[in-house]
């Protein structure tokens, strides 16, 4: 054997690896240093004149990126809120109240074995997972978060988000499907079954508000209900926004209607073969869509990025720091000084027990509060997609935190029940809420 | 029918006073020798608490082995509110080879069924039981002749000497555990349910059968009720010792032979053991040295006083009086009445190996200190007797004696822990030959010292 | 009341709202300790001694104070009677078919369960007739049942149990308790050999004290060391 094989038989699995990504890793960062000093220039001209791509890249980046910490945040949320709701404590000792539990959580389907059972298509096997959670991630890019803030402006992008909420059904027959598990396609299956039947409801719900609204345009949808809150669509629609709030329940397979992953059930149904990192594809998906439907029942009816009520005053801050110039830099240099001297005073002086040092530390962390609330406030005030954004994530997650409570109170119903109740009673409203609709804009504003 | 001693002329007959009759059962020969008459003054004269009065200036102490003072109990019993009291008079006479209860009631059975009625009236009870050994026939048979020709006299029933008040005696054979001497363990019995006994107190006095407060009574203390009664408390008091008045039935088993005596409480014990032939003077108790032999007069070995968990002493002690305290006092007890010389023939360290495990072998299992002490105790007393002792061994052997003692819920524990206590007090010679020479002087024992060097 | 479709997730979400900012009933062990009773104690398992022996005793406390009779002694207990009986006294006798004993490694069929064949009922009901079910007549009703059978069967306990109301672990309690009550057959030598072992008799220990005042050696019982607990 050459000292070469010698030493490589010596290597562990780890060191196997990083000795042959290091040379591949510092070949592929030459390469781009070079390309980006040959190219650069022609580069960046040809995205300056075409924006869209650089938006379009840096929308998905965001999203994509933003889709796992929202997945941990409410995975966690449902940890610690059901728990509290049923006496207990939830997650308490992984990081502050149990905070970092979802990220070991997410950690922790990294590690699993990740496997294929004999049998199984390998193809459509693999492929199921990435279907589902790219079919949910591509819907948040519709959505309006902020004035200005969305990924695309389609105007016809509620039609788009239904139409990617149905590649969720090839998502889950492709898993049920290539399992080679009769439990996971009679999952698979059921679970479709479920989808399917709750899209129709969830789409005629709001047919009547498109009556209303005359555009598909979500943004433009959230642009409509400025003002008080009694401008929101729910008011005008109330009929329209529970069933689309009960048929959304049903599209995300939560509870009451989540008898297709419940353990009791057939295990996990159409994921019932997966592990590791698909499962947690599966997984994450799930709880992105939770984000996904409150973001839409948001928009739709709840108002969007809009507050429940407009500023009364007209608050205009024209404030330019550039214009100081040099004082700039003396005021961000002297301001924090004086402002932790100042909070510091009035602790030293009063109370003798407070060391100096002591009363700097907490003048200091005072002066942050401040700063902070300061610099909030004026973003607040001046940029209206702060506002805006705050707004829309409070509505959201206030309406994640009912899915949640939902799932903490409420008993599963049965196959039969879920489907009776969507083709018997939800279909039936939504083209009862439809007809009304019509007829009330038909007689008042007929055009 | 057991050998009733012949006693010295100044020693009183108080329970065996009509011990002689022909037909025990005969009411009115019974009547005519004084039965009931004490029975009437309690209905006519005395009245409850004249009774207990009585009793208390008498000085009657329990004769089944504790020496509780009767008038205290009936007094507890008669204070206690309850719906319900009881009366058990308990013949049941635990020790197998005691037959003094046995022969009383044999011998006087309208004794024990006065004093049962004057104790029912005392402390307003309507049912009296007396419990016999299933096995005394002859006992149970004349006990119930004996009941219902006083139910037919009128002396006890529905209407006991016409006062209105209704006492119902019924006898309740028992049998099958030594542990049915102890009162509570017999309350348990009378109930059906398994005999261990219970915390005390409550005192079966305050709670006992049916948790109602119940007197348990030997039958010699309640034979001797109806004689206090009629003579008066001075004149019980003035026999016996100051502290223990009155008489009391042994059982003394000797050179001589065997039976049963009336012995004035606070006689010496070399008169009790002279009754059955044991050495009548000083000097003629034997010590060791003095040669084994069969029968020999003056080679008296030890006194085993007080049953199956007795103690045994010395010939030195012989003065002793035999009474509650003072008997106490030398590590042995009064129980069942039981005097037993033993002579030179005997081994000390085999006679308490035997009785020790009578005791391990007859313990309830309620308790642990009782379960496992006493158990532990006979196995050291085992290996002793075999000839593979621990150097510890007698260390131990106090100290597991004193813990059983000191954690026992029951007497039971604490008197089986005597034979051995009381041999290593007085005859510790005769362990230390066992243990440390390998050597039964009595020839009785085989400690073969197997690893020689673990005795020293 | 008319039933308003919804209203009883409402106030069930309501509750749970409620429940959501109620103090939680968790107690965070190891920083804070529950409040335990004095007395209490914990998980009921039979300990083992430093030399690997069980200390359990079957002096059966634990079966008599049991208020749900869940408890049933086995082995050998301190009167030296052998009755391997396993489980709660309901679950032996109805529930144990063939197939149970042999899942649970039994041979089939196994001799302790013939103390629980089928009894002629008549005697034991015309004893408790007799005594009029009271269950404070346990001795005699026992006597009575030893005498009329020979023996004490399982069934007619279990009988006794049911007619008189009394726990069957009591009964059984008081019935391995006084020696005169046997469980084993009259003919059954086997049994009554290792009873008589275990636990000798008022006779023995006469003859015994007769000996020992004689000065000779008990035949046969003399060299034999203290019965050892199970």
């Amino acid at each position: 054997m050459t000292a070469v094989a010698r030493s490589w038989s010596r290597l562990t699995l780890a060191g196997k690896v990083i000795f042959t990504l290091l040379p591949i890793l510092a070949v592929l960062t030459i390469g781009l240093v070079a390309v980006i000093v040959l190219f650069g220039g022609g580069i960046l001209d040809f995205l300056a004149t075409n924006l869209w791509l650089v938006r379009f890249v840096v929308a998905a980046t965001a999203v994509l990126l933003m889709s796992v910490p929202t997945a941990f945040l409410i995975i966690y949320m449902e940890m610690k809120v059901i728990a509290l709701m049923n006496l207990r404590i939830g997650p308490d000792r992984v990081g502050p109240f149990g905070s970092l539990l979802s990220v070991v959580h997410g950690l922790k389907v990294l590690m699993k074995e990740d496997f294929s059972p004999t049998g199984v298509d390998r193809i459509v096997f693999t492929l199921a997972p990435i279907v589902v959670f790219m079919s949910t991630v591509m819907a948040l890019l519709v959505i309006p978060f902020a004035p200005g803030l969305f990924g695309q402006d389609f105007n016809i992008g509620l039609l788009y988000f239904f139409a990617i909420g149905g590649m969720t059904v090839v998502g889950l027959l492709m898993a049920g499907w290539s399992s080679f598990n009769k439990y996971s396609l009679l999952g698979g299956l059921r679970s479709a079954a479920q989808v399917i039947s709750y899209e129709i409801p969830l789409t005629l719900s709001v047919v009547g508000l498109l009556l209303l609204a005359g555009t598909m345009s979500l943004n433009q949808l959230a642009e409509n209900q400025k003002g008080w809150f009694t401008d929101w669509y729910v008011f005008k629609q109330p009929l329209g926004a529970l069933i689309f709030f009960i048929a959304a329940t049903a599209e995300a397979n939560r509870t009451p209607f989540d008898l297709t992953e419940a353990d009791s059930e057939i295990v996990a149904g159409f994921a019932t073969e997966y592990s590791g990192m698909r499962f947690g594809f599966f997984f994450f998906a799930e709880y992105v869509n939770v984000f996904v439907i409150s973001a839409l029942i948001v928009t739709l009816f709840f108002g969007g990025w809009n507050a429940p009520f407009p500023w009364p005053w007209q608050v205009t801050l024209n404030l330019d720091p550039g214009s100081l110039g040099i004082g700039l830099l003396i005021l961000v240099a002297i301001v924090p000084v004086i402002g932790t001297l100042l909070l510091a005073a009035p602790f030293w002086l009063a109370n003798s027990r407070i060391k100096g040092w002591q009363a700097l530390i907490i003048g200091f962390i005072l002066f942050n509060l401040v700063a902070v609330t300061a610099i909030f406030g004026i973003a607040y005030v001046g940029l209206d997609w702060v506002a805006g954004l705050l707004w829309f994530l409070g509505k959201t997650y206030a309406f994640v935190f009912t899915f949640v409570w939902m799932r903490g109170t409420l008993p599963r119903v049965r196959i039969d029940q879920l489907m009776g109740f969507a083709w018997k009673w939800l279909l039936p409203a939504s083209l009862l809420n439809l007809f009304v609709t019509a007829a009330a804009i038909a007689i008042v504003h007929p055009q | 029918m057991t050998t009733i001693l012949r006693t010295p002329k100044g020693w009183p007959s108080i329970l065996l006073a009509r011990a002689g009759a022909k037909d025990p059962t005969d009411l009115d020969a019974a009547v005519k020798g004084g039965a009931f008459g004490g029975l009437r003054k309690a209905v006519h004269d005395l009245g409850p608490t004249g009774v207990i009065a009585t009793l208390a200036a008498s000085g009657l102490r329990g004769r089944g082995g504790a020496g509780f003072p009767t008038a205290d109990k009936w007094r507890a019993a008669a204070t206690t509110d309850a719906p319900r009291r009881y009366v058990v008079a308990n013949g049941y006479g635990a020790d197998p080879a005691v037959l003094t209860d046995r022969t009383l009631l044999e011998t006087d059975p309208y004794a024990v069924i006065e004093g049962l009625a004057i104790a029912a009236l005392a402390i307003d009870a309507d049912e009296g039981f007396i419990a016999v050994r299933a096995e005394a026939g002859p006992a149970i048979r004349r006990l119930e002749a004996a009941i219902g020709a006083a139910e037919e006299a009128g002396f006890i029933g529905p209407d006991v000497l016409g006062s209105g008040l209704s006492v119902t005696v019924t006898v309740r054979p028992v049998q099958g555990a030594y542990m049915l001497g102890e009162e509570t363990v017999l309350l348990k019995a009378l109930e059906g349910k398994r005999g261990q006994p219970e915390q005390r107190p409550p005192y079966p006095a305050e709670r006992g059968l049916f948790g109602m407060p119940t007197v348990v009574q030997n039958v010699q203390t309640l034979a001797a009720v109806p004689w206090i009664l009629i003579n008066g408390a001075e004149a019980f008091a003035a026999i016996g010792s100051k502290a223990s008045p009155g008489t009391i039935l042994v059982a003394v088993r000797g050179p001589g032979g065997a039976g049963i005596a009336e012995v004035p409480l606070g006689t010496p014990l070399r008169e009790i053991v002279a009754l059955a032939g044991g050495p009548k003077r000083a000097r003629d108790a034997g010590g060791a040295g003095a040669k084994p032999g069969r029968g020999s007069d003056g080679a008296l070995k030890a006194v085993l006083v007080g049953g199956p968990s007795g103690g045994l002493l010395p010939p030195d002690l012989l003065d002793t009086p035999y009474e509650f305290e003072a008997l106490r006092k030398v590590g042995a007890h009064v129980g069942s009445g039981s005097v037993v010389a033993a002579d030179q023939r005997a081994c000390i360290v085999d006679l308490a190996r035997l009785l020790t495990r009578f005791c391990a072998d007859e313990a309830c299992g309620k308790t642990i200190p009782c379960r496992i002490g006493t158990r532990r105790i006979s196995e050291i007393g085992d290996r002793i007797a075999i000839g593979v002792p621990r150097p510890t061994d007698l260390q131990l052997l106090a100290d597991l004696s004193a813990d059983v003692v000191a954690s026992a819920l029951c007497d039971h524990e604490r008197l089986a822990t005597l034979p051995y206590a009381s041999g290593m007090r007085y005859f510790r010679s005769e362990l230390d030959d066992h243990i440390l020479r390998s050597s039964c002087p009595a020839g009785v024992c085989r400690p073969i010292a197997v690893a020689a060097g673990a005795a020293h | 009341m008319i039933r308003i479709p919804g209203l009883g997730i409402v106030g069930g979400m309501a509750l749970t709202l409620r429940r959501f900012f109620e103090p939680k009933a968790t107690i965070k062990y190891p920083e804070v300790k529950p409040d335990i009773p004095h007395k209490f104690r914990g998980r009921l398992q039979l300990l083992y001694d430093e030399y690997g022996a069980l200390k359990c005793e079957t002096c059966f406390q634990c079966a008599q104070a049991c208020p749900i009779e869940c408890i049933d002694m086995g082995g050998i207990d301190t009167k030296g009677r052998f009755h391997v009986h396993w489980g709660a006294p309901e679950t032996y006798g109805e529930r144990r078919e063939e197939s149970a004993l042999r899942r649970s490694g039994r041979t089939v069929p196994d001799p302790a369960y013939a103390h629980f064949e089928g009894i002629d009922p008549d005697p034991v009901d015309g004893i408790l007739e007799e005594y009029d079910f009271d269950p404070k007549q346990m001795l005699p009703i026992l006597e009575a049942t030893q005498a009329a059978y020979g023996h004490l069967p399982v069934a007619a306990l279990k009988r006794i149990s049911h007619a008189t109301g009394a726990w069957y672990a009591m009964i059984y309690g008081t019935a391995s308790y006084y020696s005169h009550l046997r469980f084993e057959r009259p003919d059954d030598s086997t049994q009554a050999a290792a009873v008589a072992d275990h636990r000798p008799t008022e006779a023995t220990f006469l003859s015994g004290l007769d000996a020992a005042l004689a000065g000779g050696r008990r035949a046969g019982a003399g060299s034999a060391p203290g019965a050892k607990p199970n």
